[in-house]
């Protein structure tokens, strides 16, 4: 209720501004009038630019936009960073009683033999991080990366625990670390959605859209979907024979009535949905244009390894450098397909992994050096994870011996690693043990990995809050430490 | 805590505590003094627990009197009491009064019969029934349209609406792949029963516990409860390689109680799955106790999702009505086994269950694979009177011959099955024996070793009877004909009994996997208690919950249809009535509606509604101003009517009414309008979204298809929820999206051609056509400032178009007209269909 | 506070505090009385003057009754809590000392004890005065604190008086020559005195430790060793900085200033080189994680901001005052948007992706927010190195993007002034060679971006080489731009 009171207010301060564009620019209802209104934006932005309302963020920020890279379905980070050549001695051995009593596997039965790690490992940059020859392009950025190790979360399932790594929960209903973001510093673009979503790899993740939902927070938080192929947001492009022009007047005479209705029934909802419409009017703009790679430089291209009109991963790399470039407040990409249970010829270790590093290793290391290169990345955070890791022993589903290499879903430890936006360049956080089962130094929780993103964006974890339901939650729930060693 | 001695509490000692690690609360600010006196206090008075007002019985408050001194003690009917219609007023005037709010004056005409149309049927009126309104000066007028909305069969299509967001309903099966699944039955029975006003009670019932009826003719319950049981069959399959049955058949029966909780109880739990805080008024144990009431269902998220009603046509019924005779002529007590196998075909044994041995696996998750040489068993059947086994089985390999041993591989042959090369259910015949037995399978299939032979299921149950008359061979091969042949059908409840019956035990921390005390069926302490003779199986459980003595369905369905009307609940939070949740705004109210509910109206839903829209408090004109803005932002406390925007279903069903493409047709398959390409993207599933012909291209929104992973796309900018789990409120959002789809989604945009073309035969001028398209969509007419600005759009776009022709054909691709003036009508429709006014029900 | 004194304060009537209050007034009666009595008897027995005894009884009786008054209210306002537990107890013991042993001696007199009454009467009657100092002086301290009387004691006489010696604990003085100074005395002691010993120290000893001086230290307290050294890992000091704030073992304990991470760093770096007590800087081994940390100390430290470097720390240390909301409007008309970049210091971030038509008359707009603006920025935008001249204004500036413009080296000369600046964007500019070194002389500039500028690649790195501490992006050579691996088709 007193949300909708700082609503009211917010709205009403929109209308005055707007009012005064209409007078002092004598353009009429015209692209200033919509330029002045910032739907989403604005609405976003109300948290912090309606000042004295609330005191976000809570402290200087280190990373002001984020891109948070999230390989569904979870790569095996015993192929890619967490190098354990104790695990190549016990390959094919029986995986010690001790790691199986009173565990759940997603698929293990029985007891399964250790499979040691596929990958070739060496030190890199000079920090001398560990990685795999599965990530030739990533081993040239390796310096500017923190590594998580040890990193541990609660569920086994790819959708809970995708909803878990988002929203803290892992059930349906919380708002998305994107959506908190925007709650909590709003957009800095008006034309274009300040939390957009990327997905590549064929489909959704498999938790649907509630990992970029905006759970009971104000649904303009949620995040806005970009498609490759057709419209790049759905319904953005005008239909056929209407232009640009036509679609602004159109617009203009929908807001101009709403207008008089508001005078006539005074529902501040009316106010809101002047401002959506020409948010969308400018998004139907602005999208097209920063989705355009058509004017990108053919050594950026070469890069990142795409080419112009394909729909992949390397693509959205691309696209999530251009967003963050005007400003979109987070990037979230999905890529699916990482599953890698050795079922079948394209979900197993040397089959599919490999294929899907060798797709998205370099526009993931291409993305590092175009941000830095355009002095994005200090202020930019990468983050690149997935909802949980591999086991250090190989699947055998129904007890039988996998047609492929593969392992199973793995909770108790997995890597995680972050650049830019203020965390350590070339540093190492937490270690596993020597089979890679456990973590044993610095482990961090899903729930600490989301306080630290939140602290580098200036929030205390503890006080970014919204009541729901009688209670104040938090993206950590009731937990959450941040990781203070691996901010620099 | 120490009752009647603060200072014994540990509670106490612990809230002053100087200690930071022993002081509660931990980490957080300590208790000022104000505070600790009165837990102090309270403690020092023997520490009452108050029951929380949701789980007391529900009492008829009494109606508050209209004395005041103000109107003389009633002897004066005062203005301000004038608005007042009902019971339901004098509550609220009660509050406003409190409130220092007045009630708003009645709404204009046109705009009451919008919005209780839309209301009750989920569509604008048509334009003759708003002659009809307008036309009737009688004081019964409103009344008349309220029975004849009532009366509309749209009116069961519009609360379907809402009832498949909490019965999850959708037609694919979820998780993964998220493949399709036959449930349109289901939804179908439920716009029935609204549209026959079936009592609430008995509505709830069958569809807890359809299958539990007692027995109609030929021994099997009435084919609408089984349907009716779809409810809990709106549950999620998943079909993704390697999951484990019995792990989702769980998350199945989890959601089932949390479902009926939060529908039926305003319940939302899920917590005390893996634990229980201190402060749940719900145990860990209460919660599995309730679940065993579940658990007894024969589903077992099997690939092809049985058990399953099958509906059979033409030879095929013939068929089960030669078999039926049949039994009915030799051994009648035998039907109703045999009736209940053909419809439902159980009990049986599904192959998840056979033990492996060699040569032999799991495939497609459930099915049961073994290779030549290859053997498996099946664990303690009862064989006791069995005279057959029922077997479905296919193999690519030539005449394998299948063996079954009793109790050891070699042990003596009960049966031989030559395996059939398409996927047939055989009928062999076993030999006599009694008891509960291993049964061995070993395959012989030298010719093609390497092929597998699938089993899906098998059964044993005793012969048909009449082995000795003539035609016998006949109606056996007649029943396994019944069984084999595809049937349409869809997923229902069915109880498992004897052997099929499970054991419930505690999940300890909510992993299925480890199993804790064995409970039985009981409903938690905070539901009140069942009556003693009632039975402990689903349907003493669902009578139960629809008993006068339970203290929250009554309240929480009433509050339900209350928020559906008023776009707010008494009790906002819908789902939660516990102590997490919001109060009730009119707790008075919410009991007095609740009681007539389940005692006035024998839970007639229509008598319900019909009280409610009667109410003065409904018919409130819903315009504010700065007092009503200032003191009740959120209109809690009702001095104006509901402004609501309209549902995902409602703005596109108005689009396509008021546009005249709409279609009546009613029930049957969902269909699937147009969406953009790409919407699908579900691996491992080739099926494809094939954009419906004809008026199925135009059917209500409640018709469309439902694929949990990708719901139409419209529907979900709009508020809609995916339907993987109850949802009982849908939060109303405002975002730019939406604004693109009525701006510039292919289906408003036909719909805007189409009135476009409405609006030119209403009128000769444009002024004419425009006020027509304005009076189309509201029924009033436009105020002349609006006029002005549609009548500048539509000139501006005329001339557009006359100076380039080509995109009149561009922009009219639906009719059959090509001109500038319905190009320009068009965009002007176009516009009219995004108005505020228009999107929103006032 | 006590069980007992939270107990009661949950429901302390007002009266109660009311009558508590006039303790401060009522001691004082029986000081006075009791030291009159004390010259008069002085007096009489020195036969200075003549007095009859009955006066000091008089005097005592009045002495005794005021004093237990005192005791009364004082007991009362005890009530109200909120003093040190164990300080109060004393006093109030004393207190009561001062009543009873008055009463005594009034009572010797009054009954006029013949045998052996003299020496009793003389001992209660001393006693109670001696009391009444000490009583005076706790209550001194419970009033005005622990230190009132030392604080400004003279060296000398501290020495005597076996008190502390003083040490200012305000702020922190930059390091002359970082590389020169002596890491424990310089660098660590002072981030010590900051932010640990006001509780580990000779009076409070929390937790029995000691930090005051390094040989304690390494003593550690209750929970034994603090500090490893060699082993900044496994020392408990570093550990329970880097615990989450909200933790209980966390130090400095919640709400307490905390360690910056750099601070952090500095102090594990110098356990890790095993805690000396003289080396210098030089001594020891300097990785690239900790140089920027200990060249930061070089710096001019700002107020409060302690020992850290990267952007963050003149930002934290940053403080204004709130800008006015008309100020703000103002900017936001001409489409930039204005967001609190932390809301408890009052400071800004200018951001003009909206307003491309940005230009010099609009940056008149920045100045009345000059104290606030943190982050400009200004990339793609229409100004010139003309504005430059008044961007130079807000002296408070630490990022300033530029990119995308038409700025060129007298531009960058313009703002050569801003000495908190540490980033500074001028990718796709006019800005050359020498415009970069302008930038690379500014002091406090950390990180500075000249892709597709007129900067040659040999200047750039020229300049970074002889700008250790600036990083210079000038693009990517080839070789980086299209990494060695294709990916396999």
């Amino acid at each position: 209720m007193e949300n909708l009171l700082r609503e009211l207010e917010h709205l009403s301060l929109q209308r005055k501004t707007r009012r005064h564009f209409l007078q002092s620019a004598g353009l009429g209802l015209g692209i200033m009038g919509l330029g002045s209104l910032a739907g989403c934006s604005s609405t976003g932005s109300g948290a912090a630019e309606t000042a004295g309302h609330s005191g976000l963020p809570h402290f200087a920020p280190k990373a002001r936009r984020v891109i948070y890279i999230h390989m569904a379905g979870a790569p095996s980070q015993l192929e890619l960073f967490d190098y354990k050549p104790e695990l190549a001695r016990y390959h094919g051995r029986d995986c010690p009683a001790e790691f199986l009593e009173g565990k759940k596997f997603a698929f293990i039965q029985g007891v399964p033999k250790m499979l040691g790690p596929q990958g070739k490992f060496d030190r890199y940059g000079q920090s001398g991080a560990w990685l795999s020859d599965y990530l030739p392009h990533l081993q040239t950025v390796a310096d500017e990366i923190t590594f998580l190790k040890a990193m541990h979360t609660d569920e086994f399932n790819h959708a809970p625990a995708q909803l878990l790594l988002h929203t803290g929960s892992p059930r349906l209903g919380r708002p998305s670390l994107g959506a908190w973001a925007m709650y909590g510093l709003g957009s800095e673009n008006r034309n274009l959605p300040g939390f957009i979503v990327l997905a590549s790899g064929g489909r959704q993740p498999d938790a649907g859209k509630s990992v970029y939902g905006s759970g009971f927070l104000p649904s303009v938080y949620q995040g806005v979907q970009c498609r490759t192929g057709g419209d790049p947001v759905l319904y953005i492009s005008d239909p056929h024979g209407m232009n640009r022009n036509a679609r602004q007047q159109t617009i203009e005479a929908i807001s101009e009535i709403n207008q008089q209705i508001y005078d006539d029934v005074r529902d501040p909802e009316i106010l809101t949905r002047i401002s959506q419409y020409e948010l969308a009017f400018r998004m139907q703009m602005s999208v097209p244009e920063v989705t355009d790679i058509s004017k990108e430089p053919q050594f950026i291209l070469d890069m990142y390894g795409v080419k112009p009109g394909e729909g992949s991963f390397g693509m959205n790399c691309l696209l999530a450098r251009k967003l963050v470039e005007n400003d979109v407040r987070f990037v979230q990409l999905f890529d699916w397909g990482w599953d890698g249970h050795g079922t079948s010829s394209n979900a197993n270790i040397e089959g599919g992994l490999r294929a899907k590093c060798e797709a998205s290793d370099r526009p993931i290391a291409a993305l590092i050096k175009d941000l830095k290169m355009r002095g994005l990345l200090e202020e930019t955070l990468v983050v690149f994870g997935a909802e949980f890791g591999r086991t250090p022993m190989q699947e055998n589903r129904n007890g039988l011996v996998m047609p492929y290499m593969g392992r199973d879903h793995h909770l108790e430890a997995y890597t995680m690693w972050m650049a830019g936006g203020g965390v350590k360049r070339g540093y190492t956080h937490g270690e596993t043990d020597e089979l890679g089962y456990y973590g044993v130094k610095d482990r961090v929780h899903i729930h600490d990995l989301q306080a630290t993103i939140l602290h580098l964006m200036g929030f205390d974890h503890e006080k970014l809050t919204f009541p729901f339901q009688g209670r104040n939650f938090r993206l950590t729930d009731t937990q959450g430490k941040v990781v203070r060693q691996a901010i620099a | 805590m120490v009752r009647g001695d603060a200072g014994a509490s540990e509670m106490i000692r612990r809230i002053v505590a100087d200690d930071e690690e022993e002081r509660m609360p931990r980490h957080g600010a300590p208790l000022n003094a104000k505070e600790i006196g009165i837990l102090k206090r309270w403690i020092e008075e023997g520490a009452k627990w108050e029951t929380h007002w949701a789980y007391k019985r529900i009492g008829r408050p009494d109606v508050p009197s209209l004395k005041r001194i103000g109107n003389l003690f009633g002897l004066l009917n005062t203005a301000d009491d004038k608005w007042m219609k009902n019971e339901i007023d004098h509550f609220v005037a009660e509050k406003l009064r409190e409130q220092g709010l007045k009630a708003s004056p009645e709404a204009d005409r046109t705009t009451l019969l919008r919005r209780v149309s839309l209301d009750l049927t989920g569509m604008p009126p048509g334009a003759e029934q708003v002659e009809a309104f307008l036309g009737d000066s009688s004081p019964e007028a409103y009344e008349k349209a309220v029975d004849r909305l009532l009366g509309s069969p749209a009116y069961g299509e519009r609360w379907t609406s809402m009832w498949m967001d909490l019965a999850r309903y959708a037609d694919t099966k979820g998780y993964e792949s998220d493949g399709g699944r036959t449930m349109w039955r289901y939804r179908d029975y439920v716009i029935r029963s609204f549209n026959n006003d079936k009592p609430f009670d008995e509505f709830t019932v069958e569809q807890l516990a359809g299958d539990l009826y007692p027995p109609g003719r030929g021994g099997f319950p009435e084919e609408e409860k089984i349907i009716a049981t779809g409810f809990h069959r709106n549950t999620m399959t998943n079909n993704e390689g390697g999951t484990d049955d019995e792990e989702f058949r769980a998350a199945a029966l989890i959601d089932r109680v949390n479902t009926t909780w939060e529908v039926w109880q305003g319940t939302t739990f899920a917590c005390v799955q893996c634990h229980s805080h201190p402060y749940d008024p719900i145990r860990h144990e209460e919660y599995f106790k309730y679940a065993a009431f579940f658990n007894n269902t024969r589903d077992e998220d099997l690939w092809d999702e049985w058990p399953k009603l099958k509906f059979y046509k033409g030879e095929d019924s013939a068929r089960v009505e030669r078999i039926k005779s049949w039994i009915l002529k030799h051994k009648p007590d035998e039907l109703p086994a045999k009736n209940q196998f053909l419809r439902v075909a159980e009990p049986k044994i599904n192959a998840h269950h056979f033990v492996k041995g060699d040569q032999s696996t799991v495939l497609l998750i459930s099915y049961y694979g073994v290779k030549h040489k290859g053997n498996a068993h099946i664990p303690k059947v009862d064989l006791t009177g069995a005279g057959n086994v029922l077997m479905n089985v296919s193999t690519k390999a030539e005449n394998a011959v299948l063996t079954l041993h009793l109790d050891r591989l070699d042990g003596p042959v009960l049966s031989t099955i030559n395996v059939p090369a398409r996927d047939t259910v055989v009928i062999a015949p076993i030999m006599r024996t009694e008891g509960k037995h291993d049964v061995y399978l070993s395959l012989h299939s030298p010719k093609k070793p390497e092929e597998w032979v699938r089993i899906t299921w098998a059964a044993f149950q005793p012969a048909l009877p009449g082995a000795s008359e003539p035609g016998y061979r006949e109606i056996v091969s007649d029943y396994a004909a019944a069984l084999t042949r595809p049937a349409e059908s869809m997923p229902v409840i069915w109880e498992g009994k004897g052997d099929f019956a499970r054991k419930t035990h505690v999940f300890v921390r909510g992993n299925w996997m480890v199993k804790g005390r064995e409970v039985s069926p009981d409903v938690p302490g905070l539901f009140g208690s069942m009556p003693e003779d009632a039975a402990r199986d689903r349907l003493g459980l669902a009578r139960w919950t629809v008993s006068r003595e339970n203290p929250l369905t009554g309240r929480v369905m009433v509050n339900r249809f209350w928020e559906q009307l008023f776009g707010r609940g008494l009790v906002e939070t819908l789902e939660d009535f516990g102590s997490q949740g919001a109060k009730p705004s009119h707790p008075e109210l919410l009991d007095w509606l609740a009681v007539s509910f389940m005692e006035d109206y024998g839970w007639s839903v229509k008598k319900l509604l019909k009280a409610i829209v009667m109410s003065g408090t409904y018919r409130q004109s819903s315009r504010s101003d700065h007092t009503r803005t200032e003191k009740d932002p959120a209109n809690i406390w009702l001095s104006r009517g509901p402004r609501v925007r309209l549902s995902a279903e409602q703005v596109r069903d108005q689009a396509l009414a008021c546009s005249g493409l709409i279609s009546g047709k009613m029930y049957g398959p969902s269909v699937m309008p147009p969406q953009p390409d790409k919407i699908w993207q579900s691996p491992y599933s080739g099926e494809k979204w094939v954009v419906s012909e004809g008026e199925d291209r135009y059917r209500r929104s409640v018709y469309t298809y439902w694929k949990r992973t990708a719901p139409y796309p419209s529907m979900t900018t709009f508020d809609a929820p995916s339907r993987e789990f109850c949802q009982s409120r849908r939060i109303i959002t405002n975002t730019p999206l939406q604004a693109l789809v009525t701006l510039n989604d292919p289906v408003y945009l036909e719909a805007a051609e189409m009135l476009a073309s409405r609006m030119k035969t209403g009128g000769h001028t444009p002024e004419q056509q425009l006020r027509e398209g304005y009076r189309l969509l509201t029924f009033k007419t436009i105020e002349p400032d609006n006029l002005k600005v549609l009548v500048k759009v539509y000139h501006d776009m005329l001339n557009e178009y006359r100076r380039n022709p080509s995109e009149v054909d561009s922009i009219l691709v639906y009719g059959k007209e090509k001109s500038p003036e319905l190009a320009a009508l068009t965009v002007s429709a176009n516009v009219l269909l995004n108005l505020d006014n228009v999107l929103t029900k006032e | 506070m006590s069980l007992l004194a939270i107990l009661q304060s949950a429901e302390t009537p007002a009266w109660i505090l009311f009558i508590g209050r006039f303790h401060p007034v009522l001691v004082h009666l029986p000081i006075g009385f009791l030291l009159i009595a004390v010259l008069l008897e002085i007096g009489r027995y020195t036969g200075r003057i003549s007095v009859d005894a009955v006066v000091t009884r008089f005097i005592l009786f009045w002495s005794a009754v005021s004093a237990t008054l005192a005791c009364g209210a004082g007991y009362l306002l005890s009530l109200g809590g909120g003093y040190e537990e164990r300080l109060l107890e004393a006093h109030m013991w004393k207190g009561i000392g001062v009543a009873a042993f008055a009463w005594t001696a009034w009572l010797v007199q009054f009954l006029k004890v013949r045998a052996g009454g003299k020496p009793v009467y003389l001992f209660s009657f001393g006693l109670a005065v001696l009391l009444t100092f000490a009583a005076g002086h706790d209550g001194g301290s419970l009033t005005h604190g622990n230190d009132y009387l030392t604080r400004y004691m003279p060296g000398p006489l501290r020495t005597l008086a076996g008190v502390e010696p003083v040490r200012s604990v305000t702020g922190i003085k930059p390091v002359a020559d970082w590389r020169q100074a002596v890491v424990f005395e310089e660098m660590v002691r002072p981030v010590l005195e900051a932010r640990c010993t006001q509780c580990h120290n000779a009076v409070k000893k929390k937790g029995n430790l000691r930090m005051d001086e390094l040989s304690l230290l390494l003593r550690g307290g209750d929970n034994g060793p603090v500090l490893v050294p060699g082993k900044s890992a496994e020392s408990d000091m570093i550990r329970r900085c880097l615990l989450d704030e909200s933790d209980d073992d966390h130090m400095p304990p919640k709400g307490k200033p905390q360690l910056t991470p750099d601070q952090i760093t500095l102090i594990a770096w110098w356990i890790d080189q095993g805690a000396p007590a003289d080396k210098k800087v030089s001594e020891l081994t300097v990785s690239g994680q900790i140089e920027p940390v200990l060249a930061s100390l070089g710096q001019p430290g700002d107020p409060g901001s302690g020992i850290s470097s990267g952007t963050e720390s003149a930002v934290a240390a940053l403080k204004a005052a709130p800008a006015k909301e008309s100020d703000i409007e103002a900017l936001r008309r001409t489409g930039v948007t204005v967001k609190p970049l932390s809301q408890s210091q009052h400071l800004l971030e200018v951001n003009a992706v909206n307003a491309a038509r940005f230009g010099e008359k609009e940056v008149a707009l920045l100045l009345p927010l000059a104290a606030q603006i943190t982050w400009l920025k200004l990339g793609r935008t229409q100004i010139t190195d003309a504005s430059l001249g008044e961007i130079a204004r807000l002296k408070n500036l630490t990022r300033l993007y530029l990119e995308h413009t038409g700025i060129g080296d007298l531009g960058i000369a313009a703002v050569a002034g801003l000495s908190h600046l540490e980033y500074l964007n001028l990718t796709g500019t006019k800005v050359s060679d020498s415009g970069l070194r302008a930038a690379a002389a500014m002091t406090g500039l950390r990180s500075v971006y000249t892709w597709q500028s007129a900067v040659t690649d040999s200047a750039a790195m020229e300049i970074g080489r002889q700008n250790p501490g600036l990083q210079i992006v000038n693009g990517l050579s080839q070789a980086e731009a299209v990494p060695l691996k294709a990916p396999h088709p």
